[in-house]
């Protein structure tokens, strides 16, 4: 091994109160013990300078992912995500601001201090933040990518939601695979890192990228329209919060909602509520990485969207009123 | 423009092939020969230039891109717009695709105006994701059980049968079918791109400034 990276993760390990010889007491400290491979995988996500290849997991379809993320002195972080396969769309993070380069759409950035893409934001921050919804166990060693890693289970503790399975890098805390696992215990989305290199320094390119001129930032749309409807959503899992709500169009259909979305810190949905067309068919439910159900009621038609188990969408639009 | 800026940059080898690097982003692909892009994907030095010029170039085309109002709002709808070519791909057997009329009015307004008609298969990554996996949610063949199943279930699809509808369908039929399907398709889309749409403009250091709000109530239990 590289003496720079041993160097790396033995300071890691260290500031970390060691996880490395937490490894002894497993099994009697299962879940704290899962806490902190849990911020451990955080810290790394923060803290290191890495290079990864990975391939993304959706039903059927896998698409190859270029990764990579250093650290300043000054703390900022670089992150870049390069689509390998088709098109090549590209997200680069710096700091808090985020720009999207489509090669056939405009570029845009955003401000935004996680790329909401591959792997949830809320890994890269502390257990703390969704210690009260979800449990962390962990549950044994393997090898993952050639390397000694941590199997970890995020698991909700209650039954409105989907878990996780992380394998973490003993060494240097990285998420080496994940699953997405839905009430039945079926991987619904999966990433798997296929490289990964540790660099003690920034990459060269991401100091370059830096010196780029960055595409226009774009402001959310401030229009913070009343709702036009007098029915709203009433009941949500326990743990989730109202974040959002506004009346918009639909991008698509220029339909008009009302939207409120929802998260848990780690989880969101969203809540639409729009006037029912003469045409509209009845109720519908889509499965997937994305679970929604649709159903008209009255002169409206609800709709949930987002990753919960359909069960879960059903009760939220039932409890609309 | 963007040749100069790259070739500008820090070289060793020669300058033909980075010229030929470019050119694959300027999308003159067909300039290279096929044997010559085989034995740059070989080159491991060169995969690291091409992560460069693809960014870079990027970055110079949206600096191009600056005139103007932006939103969005038009950009993702030209996204969609796009979409019934990518659908096309995994849902071949569905001759009835008709995605020319089916797009709004508005769509297409925003496609002249945001995409080169050229380019309508690149989409947004995640975009395109949630439409694939939309796209093969529908297609996922229903199981015996028909219960909850990863497949659409749309309840009143067979009261809204015209009357004449038999087990044989008639063309007609299947025709009205298809199309509301394909209507219903479009509206989960639209749902499900704008879920994600209002994920990534979800400002995040707010929701967090609010969860750690609350988190710093409590004793940090990570302290030995």
């Amino acid at each position: 091994m590289k003496p720079g990276v041993w160097l790396v993760s033995l300071a890691l390990a260290l500031l970390l109160a060691s996880p490395a010889f937490a490894q002894q007491e497993t099994e009697q400290v299962a879940q704290s013990d899962g806490e902190r491979w849990y911020n451990f995988m955080s810290d790394a996500l923060n803290e290191q300078n890495f290079e990864a290849s990975l391939v993304y997991v959706l039903g059927d379809r896998i698409e190859p992912y270029h990764w990579l993320h250093a650290v300043e002195a000054s703390g900022e972080q670089l992150e870049l995500i390069v689509q390998m396969n088709g098109p090549g769309f590209r997200v680069l993070r710096i700091g808090d601001k985020v720009s999207h380069f489509h090669p056939a759409a405009r570029d845009y950035s955003l401000r935004a201090r996680s790329i909401n893409y591959l792997i949830p934001p809320a890994f890269s921050q502390k257990f703390e933040l969704i210690k009260d919804y979800y449990r962390v166990v962990a549950v044994g060693g393997a090898r993952v990518l050639d390397r000694k890693a941590q199997h970890i289970r995020l698991i909700s503790k209650h039954d409105n939601r989907f878990g996780f399975s992380v394998w973490v890098d003993r060494d240097s805390g990285m998420p080496l695979k994940m699953m997405m696992i839905n009430e039945e215990g079926v991987p619904i989305e999966q990433v798997q890192m296929t490289s990964l290199a540790l660099r003690q320094d920034p990459s060269p390119l991401l100091e370059e990228l830096k010196r780029l001129s960055m595409p226009p930032l774009i402001q959310m749309s401030t229009l913070n329209q009343q709702m036009q409807s007098n029915v709203r959503p009433t009941w949500q899992p326990e743990g989730f919060k109202l974040v959002e709500q506004k009346h918009h169009q639909l991008a698509v259909d220029d339909t008009p909602v009302d939207h409120y979305l929802f998260t848990d810190g780690l989880t969101e949905y969203s809540v639409y509520i729009a006037p029912r067309a003469a045409e509209q068919a009845g109720s519908m439910s889509v499965i997937g990485s994305q679970n929604l159900y649709t159903e008209p009621r009255n002169d409206v038609i609800i709709t949930v969207v987002g990753q919960i188990p359909i069960q879960t969408a059903k009760r939220i639009v039932a409890e609309v009123q | 423009m963007s040749k100069a800026h790259l070739s500008n940059d820090k070289s060793e080898s020669a300058n033909d092939r980075q010229e030929s690097w470019s050119a694959l982003f300027d999308s003159e692909l067909d300039a290279i020969e096929q044997a010559d892009f085989d034995a740059q994907l070989e080159d491991a030095e060169q995969s690291d230039r091409w992560y460069r010029y693809g960014v870079i170039k990027s970055a110079m085309k949206g600096e191009l891109n600056h005139n103007g109002p932006l939103d969005i709002s038009a950009a993702v709808a030209a996204e969609i717009d796009a979409m019934p070519a990518t659908s096309n791909e995994v849902d071949s057997d569905n001759v009835v695709q008709a995605h020319g009329s089916s797009r709004s009015a508005a769509a297409r307004k925003a496609a002249m105006r945001w995409f080169n008609p050229v380019a309508k298969v690149a989409v947004a990554a995640g975009v395109a994701a949630v439409a694939l996996i939309t796209v093969q949610t529908y297609q996922t063949p229903t199981d015996a059980s028909g219960v909850e199943q990863p497949s659409i279930l749309t309840n009143p699809m067979g009261a809204r049968q015209p009357v004449s509808f038999s087990p044989n369908s008639t063309p007609s039929a299947s025709t009205t079918q298809q199309a509301l399907e394909q209507s219903m398709r479009r509206q989960a889309q639209s749902y499900m791109i704008d879920h994600q749409q209002q994920l990534m403009m979800l400002s995040t250091e707010a929701a967090n400034s609010e969860e750690q709000a609350e988190a710093g109530k409590q004793q940090d239990p990570q302290s030995p």
